[in-house]
């Protein structure tokens, strides 16, 4: 049995809100890295760009399963007759699962290419043996969510450790924004775990990914406009 | 070991010799400055210079390559994408 909705009621549309900022942030760095790899033809700017532009999919289809599910099931349930509202639910039941495994599967696939791309050496025979892995995993999240969010904070650990690696070889203020940064996205990971404790870890989790993208664009401003 | 560079990090290299040493430098000079082989630099000051980033200046049998206003903003621009890529360990 899967739970349907994991945001408490309150903050409903306004995760969305979140959501569509992310989008907007993780499509300008994509563009800005499609732009990099316009000049430098170098094959990782090319995968960076489209890891970011991985990441904005994956939470287009998310925002778009969850206002199906806040928005029409629940006005439905309101106006509808019981029968009526029980097939509504069956269906968004079906477009939510299909929505969240694309979100989950994309948003995965995404951070590990950037994992990827950080750490330079890997054989096409590991990263094949991980995409197959990332599917099963994604597959498995579907009854028991907290598998997706293990996965995606193990790859961001290795991705935060390199980041790290990478700003002690040379301190500068734009390594440092880009390690916290992943490193929020990283701590709402563990937020979303705990969900089953209180459906108030959800807007904690939200939270974490709003100050990490913010991060994230500050350094693309910072650094683009000095 | 040095990895090797990408066309960023050649064309950064070619403007920034030409900036350092004033805004215009002698293309042996130049291929000096930026570590590249005869035919490379040829074909990057061809295309630097289809695009407006450099010129050429004959002078009293002499020639130069020199840095235009195109070419001065170009490089501040390939140095925020230094920065960019750097701050992420690319």
């Amino acid at each position: 049995m899967f739970r349907l909705i994991f945001s408490p009621k309150w903050f409903y549309g306004i995760d969305i809100i979140f959501e569509i900022f992310f989008v907007l942030i993780t499509l300008l760095i994509s563009f800005y890295g499609y732009k990099i790899y316009n000049l430098s033809r170098n094959k990782e700017h090319k995968y960076f760009s489209i890891s970011f532009l991985l990441i904005a999919t994956s939470f287009i289809f998310k925002i778009l399963t969850n206002f199906d599910i806040y928005f029409n099931v629940f006005r439905t349930l309101r106006i509808g007759f019981h029968t009526i509202v029980l097939s509504y639910l069956y269906n968004s039941g079906i477009l939510y699962v299909s929505g969240l495994f694309i979100y989950k599967f994309l948003t995965t696939l995404a951070f590990f290419g950037l994992f990827l791309l950080t750490t330079k050496k890997h054989s096409k025979n590991d990263i094949y043996l991980i995409i197959y892995l990332i599917l099963i995993s994604t597959i498995f999240s579907s009854f028991a969510y907290y598998i997706f969010h293990i996965t995606l904070a193990i790859i961001l650990f290795f991705l935060c450790t390199h980041l790290y690696d990478n700003y002690k070889k040379r301190k500068s203020a734009s390594k440092f924004l880009v390690l916290l940064a992943f490193l929020m996205i990283l701590a709402s990971q563990f937020a979303f775990m705990i969900i089953f404790l209180a459906m108030e870890f959800y807007v904690v989790g939200e939270i974490f990914l709003l100050i990490g993208y913010f991060i994230l664009l500050y350094n693309y401003l910072m650094v683009s406009r000095k | 070991m040095k990895s090797r560079r990408d066309r960023i990090d050649v064309i950064y290299d070619i403007l920034s010799a030409i900036e350092k040493e004033g805004g215009q430098i002698k293309p042996t000079r130049l291929m000096y400055k930026s570590n590249l082989s005869h035919k490379l630099m040829k074909s990057h000051i061809q295309n630097l210079t289809e695009r407006g980033v450099i010129e050429e200046i004959t002078t009293k049998k002499k020639k130069y390559i020199a840095i235009t206003e195109d070419g001065k903003k170009f490089i501040s621009e390939l140095r925020k994408m230094k920065r960019f890529l750097d701050s992420f360990g690319l």
